[in-house]
């Protein structure tokens, strides 16, 4: 195949946002190259129908990269970080691996300086996201169940919620008894065929390779059937931004057989997720020796900024088997009752509580998860034990809203470096107090919702160092080019040519997970940038 | 002297292991023991031949134990309170071994993940919405929020066909 090296727009990442937004480009008729460090996930290591699935699924769908360190992977330097991210470099990119939990922002959540006096204001509002997200919900054949009272008034998911289970069942009865609330999981997950997607069977191995193809990652919905007007170039590396004349112009990548290309394009847009977009920025500014900065930089807030959900975990068995090994893995269900503030509670900002399934037999007998000690886990009782956890298990996951502070960043760190000799990264990353006490708060409430449910174990994990798949904030948006490194519609403020679509833009990170807003956003700009080219 | 290809543990470290596994897994009249089952032998190598990881990992924690100085039931109390994912190391190892044991299996019912038939066409359905009733009952729990002032950011959102350059 002869590669044209020229395109209308080049998009630098193939996972959920340079997804939604290329076929939105394509479609409206414009050539995309779009350059993927990765390759295509290998579903043949989708091992949930095998009785190994627990040990032979884990090297190849590691989600830390720095432990699974495939050739796609570059080195990420995290100890001096208190959350380690998790993240899938190759096509599909994090919705490979994520769990699929499908949010909406609240309305508040896009005005945290005004309600709560912390962090900043979005510089757009929820009404102005709404439409957009009811687009994205369709092309991701959202699952779930409309009226949520946690959210303004919404179009309903496309798909109707997956059934709950027994272990869900009793959890939202413990939350009605407690006049708490609850509501079924909404999950990009088919809850019956759509497009591409097959229905889910609830193998809960949604981070391990659906087997069924019925979790809604982007390498299904998006990228397999595309238009001829996109050219996806898969283990190709960008390695630095091309600046001609002021103006990004286009990128220099290496491609597959280790050639150094330069791929053009009248707009480039940055899709690499909130670590690997600032690390290009960086990279960009670096080789050439005159802005050791990075570029798109006037700010200095290129890299700062960074977020990463800090979160939490409360464990817990139930009296009875509950249908815990099966279920869609994100969330059997999910509370919103303590996400929106309130300062009597000793922080501001909330948390999102997500009911997830235990697992299979060692998933059920980690000590640190379900142990309740030595001698009642293992030997003579261990046959009791296991058969008491098999389907019992079930955990509430927490997830604190993190706000951002110049303080927390990433840098070049030039003694780590990739295949292809490139910097890698070192990440700075301390949560905030606020955060901490938000989940502190949270986990003692998530202990009363489990021993109300019947739990015989209800154990509060430590917090402490953890991992997370969310990054966000080392590009922020804004409207003030002193304060934000891209404008509010994601074009970098000091380099024309540039646009960056994904969590990088994020000023704060909101306590929900983000997948529906990073797709509505990438869809927002899509729109705007076509209407713009219209009006010139 | 180790007798072991690459993808095993030596037999010093395999015979620690074994100690472990004993007190860990030692079975009962319908349950192999971890020996008994193949745990610290056959289905131990195939293990660790799909998980050299988990090799490399053991290696570094079996080989960090003195069985002289330290008896094995006291390591695993130590383990157990102290170190947690060392622990869950030894346990997991050991279980993934267990389990390709088909005896083991067919006593737990454990055949993977292997999903269940589904409804054809899911619905929320009465039951759910009898369940639901308290948590709408209670009404919206969403902050009202005033819109932002974002002066020139008017929304712009021409469909697809509209906007072809």
């Amino acid at each position: 195949m002869v590669h044209e090296n020229e395109a209308d727009v080049v998009v630098v990442g193939a996972g959920l946002t340079g997804a939604v937004f290329t076929r939105e480009l394509a479609d409206a008729g414009l050539s995309v190259i779009v350059l993927e460090q990765g390759d295509w996930p290998d579903y043949s290591q989708a091992r949930a129908d095998y009785p190994d699935v627990e040990t032979t699924s884990l090297p190849y769908w590691q989600p830390n990269p720095s432990v699974r360190g495939s050739a796609a992977d570059y080195p990420i330097a995290t100890d001096l970080s208190e959350i380690t991210p998790n993240m899938w470099n190759g096509v599909g990119g994090g919705t490979v691996l994520y769990s699929a939990k499908w949010h909406r922002a609240t309305p508040s959540d896009l005005r945290a300086r005004t309600m709560d006096g912390v962090g900043d204001d979005w510089p757009i509002d929820y009404a102005e996201l709404a439409p957009y997200y009811d687009q994205v919900e369709r092309d991701l054949a959202v699952s779930g169940l409309a009226g949520d009272p946690a959210y303004p008034p919404c179009t309903p998911p496309p798909n109707p919620p997956m059934p709950i289970r027994e272990f869900g069942r009793q959890v939202a009865q413990a939350h009605n008894r407690l006049g708490w609330h609850w509501w079924p999981g909404i999950n990009a997950v088919a809850s019956r065929p759509t497009g591409l997607l097959s229905m889910c069977r609830q193998h809960g191995a949604c981070g391990k390779g659906c087997p069924e193809t019925a979790k809604a990652s982007v390498d299904i919905t998006h990228w397999r059937e595309r238009s001829q007007r996109v050219d996806l170039r898969i283990n190709t590396v960008v390695s630095r931004l091309v600046i001609e004349g002021g103006r990004c112009a286009g990128v220099e990548c290496i491609d597959p057989e280790g050639s150094t290309t330069v791929v053009r394009g009248r707009q480039v847009v940055l899709a690499a997720n909130a670590v690997g977009t600032a690390r290009l920025l960086l990279l960009s500014g670096d080789a050439s020796g005159a802005a050791a900065e990075g570029v798109a930089n006037r700010s200095g807030l290129v890299g700062r900024r960074l977020m990463l959900h800090p979160n939490a975990t409360v464990a817990g068995i139930l009296a009875d088997e509950a249908g815990s090994t099966a279920g869609v893995w994100g969330q059997q269900l999910y509370s919103m009752e303590f996400y929106e503030s309130d300062a009597s509670r000793g922080f501001v900002r909330g948390a999102k509580w997500g009911l997830q399934q235990g697992g299979g037999p060692i998933a059920v007998t980690r000590a640190g998860m379900y142990g309740r000690g030595l001698e009642k886990d293992w030997g003579a009782a261990f046959p009791e034990t296991l058969r008491a956890n098999l389907g019992s298990a079930v955990s509430w996951r927490i997830q604190a809203e993190d706000q951002p502070d110049v303080d927390n960043y990433l840098e070049l760190d030039h003694d780590i470096l990739d295949p292809h000799g490139l910097p890698g990264v070192r990440l700075h990353y301390t949560a905030d107090d606020n955060a901490m006490r938000c989940l502190e708060w949270n986990q003692e409430r998530a202990a009363e919702s489990l021993a109300e449910a019947g739990a015989t174990l209800v154990k509060k994990l430590p917090l402490g160092p953890t991992h997370s798949g969310h990054a966000f904030g080392t590009a922020v948006m804004g409207t003030d080019p002193a304060t934000s490194v891209v404008n509010p519609w994601g074009a970098a403020h000091d380099l024309p040519g540039l646009t960056i679509i994904d969590g990088s833009i994020w000023p704060t990170s909101t306590a929900v997970n983000p997948s529906a807003t990073l797709a509505a956003l990438a869809l927002r700009t899509a729109r705007h940038l076509l209407a713009t080219r219209r009006s010139a | 002297m180790s007798v072991a290809s690459d993808q095993e543990l030596d037999d010093e470290l395999r015979y620690r292991l074994y100690e472990l596994a004993e007190l860990l897994l030692p079975g009962n009249e319908t349950l192999p023991s971890a020996d008994g089952a193949g745990a610290v032998t056959t289905l131990l190598d195939e293990t660790l031949a799909l998980r050299p990881d988990l090799r490399r990992q053991l290696e570094g924690l079996l080989g960090g134990w003195d069985p002289e100085q330290v008896e094995a039931s006291d390591y695993l109390q130590d383990l157990y309170a102290t170190r947690p994912r060392e622990f869950d190391l030894v346990t997991a190892t050991l279980l993934a071994a267990y389990l390709r044991n088909p005896s083991v299996r067919t006593w737990l019912n454990w055949h993977g993940a292997v999903g269940e038939a589904q409804p054809s066409e899911p619905s929320a359905g009465e039951a759910l919405e009898e369940l639901l009733r308290p948590v709408r009952d209670r009404g919206a729990i969403y902050r009202p929020t005033p819109p932002g002032n974002h002066p020139g950011l008017q929304p712009s959102a021409p469909t697809a066909q509209e906007s072809t350059p």
